[in-house]
């Protein structure tokens, strides 16, 4: 696996010892080194104590909660927050990732879909430089696109909704903006399991985008560079 | 005390005692006035005797009758105009003991029966050879005098019509013409409060939504509306507390699971795979138990949303299930919680794709309503489940196996949301075969009012 980079430091803060538990033991045997803290308080002493990589973080913890918590870690630029709740809600998930957390992972998780958070996590903070993505807007020509709650918002407020495919899509485009991209490449961002069924489409999606787009830049926000691919035409700025 | 008084004075027993009152007085004042209208002659009858006294100035056996006359003076006097007439001027001339040529008696206008009754009296008299019967009503009696004029002494009375005693006797008819459509009218205004009542009372009570009913109306009415009102509060109050335990359990089942999730990593593969197959379905349970609870919540936020746009991404998503078409006749939008909705939608089209090869989604607009219509091919649903298809942890038949069934809470969430948005989800057998599922939701979103027990 992860053969080149020392084994990362993972805390688990939990105030269930049984999940501490599950937990620690199965990452430790994914070859990571698991520190444990059962409220904020024992998490902020591992903090200075240790160069810890990924904060497992639970919601419901006494004292401070899980998305304080998470709001005071997104302070912290090298450490990865993945929250790891029993509050599974979209709602929930939305405060979460609004808090700062790099991912939300509802309870019961499965020990796998962990792990491949984990390293996506890490190879976030690890190799590319990009902040993350979730917890603010993209915001373009008036309208906002929304990655938590996965919507795109006219300059009028009105909620455009999008595919799985046109999202991801449109990810791409608004995190590489004013950037010739070709349809490789565009599949290669697009991130997200449903990649076979986005590949066959993506002529096809980018036609429905530049419908649901059709007052951004007067309906030429999304340009075909003949030959080479799409451009995303406006100016794109996060808040 | 006044206020124990005006609380009774709108009471229903108040309203029929009054209502009852007035009957009586009407029909009294009708009788009244019939009589007064259409009674008999007024002046009391008396007899040619008793007009001979008051002729010659002297106190008649009835006090009073003299001064029912008034005398004036006549140079001329016509001859009576009827036998009738002439007999009497013969009889009050004998009364008088003056020739019978001086004496003159005149009877107003009166019935045809009475005047035949009295010419059969003045025969009978003039036969056995008396001369005093009774006449009543209008007498005109003209006597003269030695210079040759004549005396008038005139008594003037309003004739009866010719058959009031009919008229008397129709007239309990005539009051039922005024009574009926004044009892029509009024237990109207009673029973519309009462209709109202049983119109708002007849939705109350699942404890899924409040129908506040208005305390308004008869006394009776307004304590039974209060009375409903809190007890609707308190099955409110039930059934969340119910859902809210419902909610704790499922919520409470995640940590274990998870815990157990990651015990059985590392076992073998034939004790793990099965083991995560139990795993994922209790956790299908739990999600879809919180997302029921979730969406019997609040609304978290209402935002203005592109409908057209969400159906379209909800089917796009969904064409690795089935056949899904997606038909708009123009732009809709409406004001909601983009969340919930989206679950509701989902929930919809995923459950016409688990029972049919081909799914439709039609969106329509009235102008107060967004009108969403998901048509399937499949089986549809056994007319006896219909009623209960939306009820929480309902499984038809054909929902019972595993492979298809989900707990039961699916179409529970979609009612919910639709209701929390206002609107609302009906489900139907199309003749040709399939199901129809139907969503109206306003355009604007109004805050469902909360009961408020007065």
């Amino acid at each position: 696996m992860n053969l080149q980079a020392p084994p990362a430091k993972i805390l688990v803060v939990d105030d269930d010892p049984s999940v501490r538990a599950a937990v620690a033991e199965y990452l430790s045997g994914q070859d990571y080194t698991v520190f444990l803290a059962e409220d904020g308080e024992a998490m902020r002493r591992i903090l200075r104590d240790h160069d810890i990589a990924i904060v497992l973080l639970d919601v419901m913890l006494p004292g401070e909660d899980g998305f304080t918590l998470a709001r005071e870690l997104r302070r912290r630029p090298d450490i990865g927050v993945i929250m790891l709740s029993a509050r599974g809600s979209e709602g929930d998930r939305v405060t979460g990732l609004e808090a700062g957390a790099d991912d939300y992972l509802p309870k019961p998780a499965s020990p796998r879909e962990l792990l491949a958070r984990v390293r996506a996590v890490q190879r976030r903070y690890g190799g590319r430089a990009d902040p993350p993505a979730a917890g603010f807007c993209f915001t373009f020509d008036g309208w906002s696109l929304d990655p938590v709650r996965r919507v795109l918002r006219d300059p009028q407020g009105l909620l455009i909704s999008l595919s799985e495919g046109e999202f991801e899509l449109l990810l791409a485009f608004v995190e590489n903006p004013q950037a010739v991209l070709s349809r490789d490449q565009l599949l290669e961002l697009a991130r997200g399991q449903e990649s076979e069924a986005f590949d066959r489409a993506i002529d096809v999606q980018v036609s429905r985008l530049r419908r649901k787009l059709a007052g951004c830049l007067e309906g030429d926000a999304i340009r075909t560079v003949r030959g080479e691919g799409y451009l995303f035409a406006a100016e794109v700025s996060r808040a | 005390m006044i206020r124990g008084f005006r609380a009774w004075l709108n009471s229903m027993q108040a309203h029929m005692i009054g209502f009852a009152l007035g009957v009586i007085v009407v029909i009294t004042a009708l009788s009244i006035s019939l009589i007064t209208i259409a009674g008999p002659p007024q002046r009391s009858p008396m007899t040619i005797y008793d007009l001979s006294r008051v002729i010659r100035g002297l106190e008649p056996a009835r006090t009073g009758l003299a001064q029912e006359f008034t005398r004036t003076k006549a140079s001329h006097a016509r001859e009576p105009a009827s036998e009738v007439e002439r007999q009497l001027s013969g009889f009050l001339a004998r009364e008088l003991k003056v020739p019978a040529a001086d004496v003159r008696l005149y009877l107003g206008n009166r019935a045809p029966s009475h005047l035949a009754y009295v010419a059969r009296q003045a025969a009978l008299y003039a036969q056995d050879g008396g001369s005093s019967p009774i006449v009543q009503g209008t007498l005109i009696a003209a006597v003269r005098q030695a210079d040759g004029t004549w005396n008038l002494y005139v008594r003037r009375s309003k004739a009866g019509f010719e058959n009031y005693w009919q008229l008397l006797r129709a007239s309990p008819w005539l009051g039922f013409l005024i009574v009926v459509p004044l009892s029509m009218w009024f237990s109207t205004l009673i029973a519309r409060p009462v209709r109202a009542f049983a119109a708002a009372a007849s939705q109350a009570g699942d404890g899924r939504r409040e129908f506040p009913v208005p305390v308004e109306g008869p006394t009776e009415i307004r304590v039974a509306a209060r009375a409903l009102n809190e007890m609707q509060a308190r099955i409110r109050d039930f059934v969340r507390e119910r859902t809210a335990l419902v909610g704790a359990i499922a919520h409470d089942l995640r940590t274990p699971l998870n815990n157990l999730r990651f015990r059985i990593a590392g076992a073998p593969d034939e004790v793990r795979i099965p083991a995560e197959a139990d795993i994922r379905q209790l956790e299908l349970l739990i999600n879809s138990t919180l997302d029921y609870v979730e969406s019997d919540g609040r609304i978290l936020t209402i935002d203005p949303i592109d409908l057209g746009s969400l159906l379209e991404s909800i089917v796009d998503d969904s064409r690795a299930q089935g056949q899904v078409a997606f038909t708009a006749a123009a732009p809709v939008r409406i004001e909601g919680d983009i969340l919930l909705l989206r679950r509701l939608f989902a929930n919809l089209i995923g459950n016409a794709l688990k029972y049919a090869s081909t799914v439709t989604v039609a969106l329509a607009a009235t102008p107060t309503e967004a009108i969403v219509e998901i048509r399937d091919d499949g089986p549809g649903i056994p007319p006896a489940d219909l009623a209960r298809a939306f009820d929480p942890f309902f499984r038809g038949e054909r929902s019972r196996s595993r492979t298809t069934g989900g707990i039961g809470l699916g179409l529970a969430i979609v009612r919910s949301v639709a209701e929390t948005h206002g609107g609302t989800v009906t489900l139907e057998n199309l003749p040709a075969g399939g199901l129809l599922a139907r969503v109206a939701l306003p355009l604007r979103h109004a805050p469902a009012n909360e009961v408020t027990a007065e």
